[in-house]
């Protein structure tokens, strides 16, 4: 195992003893963004944290599925639209009755936990996560109490990694780190 | 005709490994948005909810009958792609030379090419090629996506459906010329199919990432002989059925009032509400509904 797994593992390890939420990190198979496509890609970047949820069963091209519709509370604006103090995202699985889906490789929001969130705007208004979970990152702290950003729980396989990822570049980092990485990304990507 | 075969009794020309060291798997769990707590060993294995798991010792898969022709991989060639990943989980060694308590059934082709779960009518565990468009919003990246669909009371997989996003995406096969490794791709699908998440295991097939060109997602390591031996312990009685839930359908179901139990959808998040598994089904009230106009027509023809 190499040092710097090593040291990731480590402070996973240190970050599951906190007493923030977290998820499971189960998965598809993704191509790896780099930070400034994912920017280019949303309409806003933010800082959040997931109030409600409440799912349903709709039709996406001509399939059944379950949809998750998260209320989240806007705590700041990273770059992009300001759209208001609370933003609606749709997520694919949920739980309708004794039904419940899981879609591997899907952004999973925690309810009460803080996140960074990249969220895009399909034809209809809607709010999704960007290129799934590699728009979501939890916020979570450090044994230092330092709040760093996590992947988000069912984090996809990423295939080809790059090293200039998104979630290479964010993974670890300060929340203050990650805000200004993003705010830089996205002012390149519309340059 | 489905052409069912047994995986397991050609595989064990390929196992990889046994169930004997780390243990560091995680299954897949029934975690809602406000239910779970970190693993005190794994912040992304959730616990809290219960694992999922299929009930009988016999599930079965099947392949839509298209292959990816934008791909230039037929459907024979996607079945023994597919069959082979699930042999190679069902062939590792549990101990004592023992397998996995779990048959996977080959049914062959079917014409569905929807991710779907049908509450009433058949259903079918199905593969299959997204060439012709891929309709989830801001996913172009991601190569394949596996639903699973579940009872949220027991954790019993009712339903999974893996679609490879071939349309924006170089899905290749073979040793050569390798991109986007069909082989390693399903191998880590099945996985999931299976019931498992991701491993915290950092050598562990469940937790590999691999560069395009490459094909080491397809070989399994320890930690996932330990994974799936903790979820098929070897000897363990279940019933065998490898029929899906409501039975087998090659087709799509259509239309959609025909397929689940009711027509209103919506629900609070773990409330119970509509859509419920066991619920009373909408024949019950399309019957009433019936008696009651021919009641009302009788009454007015009097």
């Amino acid at each position: 195992m190499s040092s710097s797994r090593r040291a990731v593992l480590s402070w996973l390890l240190c970050a599951a003893g906190s007493a923030t939420w977290a998820g499971r990190a189960a998965a598809s198979l993704a191509r790896p963004l780099e930070l400034e496509p994912l920017c280019a890609m949303s309409r806003v970047a933010l800082v959040g944290r997931a109030l409600a949820a409440e799912s349903r069963w709709e039709t996406i091209g001509e399939q059944r599925r379950i949809i998750t519709t998260t209320r989240v509370h806007v705590e700041d604006v990273i770059a992009g639209s300001d759209l208001g103090s609370e933003v609606l995202v749709r997520t694919l699985g949920g739980r309708v009755g004794d039904v419940g889906q899981i879609v591997h490789g899907e952004a999973f929001l925690l309810l009460g936990e803080r996140a960074v969130l990249l969220l895009m705007e399909a034809s209809g208004g809607a709010l999704h996560v960007s290129a799934m979970a590699q728009g979501h990152y939890p916020v979570r702290n450090d044994p230092s109490r330092v709040p760093r950003l996590a992947r988000s729980p069912r984090m996809p396989e990423l295939v080809g990694r790059t090293g200039q990822s998104a979630v290479e570049r964010l993974h670890r980092q300060p929340l203050d780190e990650g805000r200004r990485r993003i705010a830089e990304a996205w002012k390149h990507a519309r340059r | 005709m489905r052409a069912a075969s047994v995986l397991g009794l050609c595989a064990a020309l390929l196992v990889t490994g046994t169930a004997t060291s780390a243990a560091a798997f995680c299954r897949t769990t029934t975690c809602g948005p406000g239910q779970c707590t970190p693993s005190a060993d794994c912040d992304y294995c959730l616990e809290g909810g219960k694992p999922l798991f299929w009930a009988s010792r016999c599930v079965s898969f099947s392949v839509h009958q298209a292959g990816s022709p934008l791909r230039g991989i037929d459907f024979e060639t996607a079945r023994n792609t597919i069959a082979g990943s699930y042999a190679r989980w069902m062939a590792v060694d549990c101990g004592g030379g023992n397998g996995p308590s779990l048959q996977v059934y080959d049914y062959g082709a079917v014409s569905c090419n929807r991710q779907e779960y049908n509450q009433r009518v058949g259903n079918s565990n199905i593969w299959m090629f997204r060439d012709d468009y891929w309709p989830y919003v801001g996913a172009a990246s991601t190569l394949a996506l596996t639903t699973i669909t579940f009872n949220v009371k027991t954790g019993e997989i009712f339903d999974a459906d893996v679609e490879v996003n071939s349309l924006q995406n170089s899905i290749t096969v073979g040793d050569t010329g390798v991109q986007a490794d069909l082989d390693s791709i399903v191998t880590h699908e099945a996985g999931h199919f299976l019931g498992l998440s991701h491993s915290c295991d950092t050598d562990a097939t469940m937790y590999a990432s691999y560069k395009v060109g490459q094909i080491g997602l397809r070989t399994l390591e320890p930690d996932d002989v330990a994974g799936i031996c903790a979820l098929f312990p070897p000897g363990s009685e279940r019933p065998c059925s490898s029929e899906p839930r409501h039975g087998f359908s090659s087709d799509c179901c259509s239309p959609r009032s025909l397929c689940d139990r009711t027509q209103k959808d919506s629900s609070s998040c773990g409330a119970a509400a509509t859509g419920a598994e066991g619920q009373s089904s909408p024949w019950w009230l399309l019957g009433a509904l019936g008696l009651a106009a021919a009641s009302l027509g009788r009454r007015r023809r009097r």
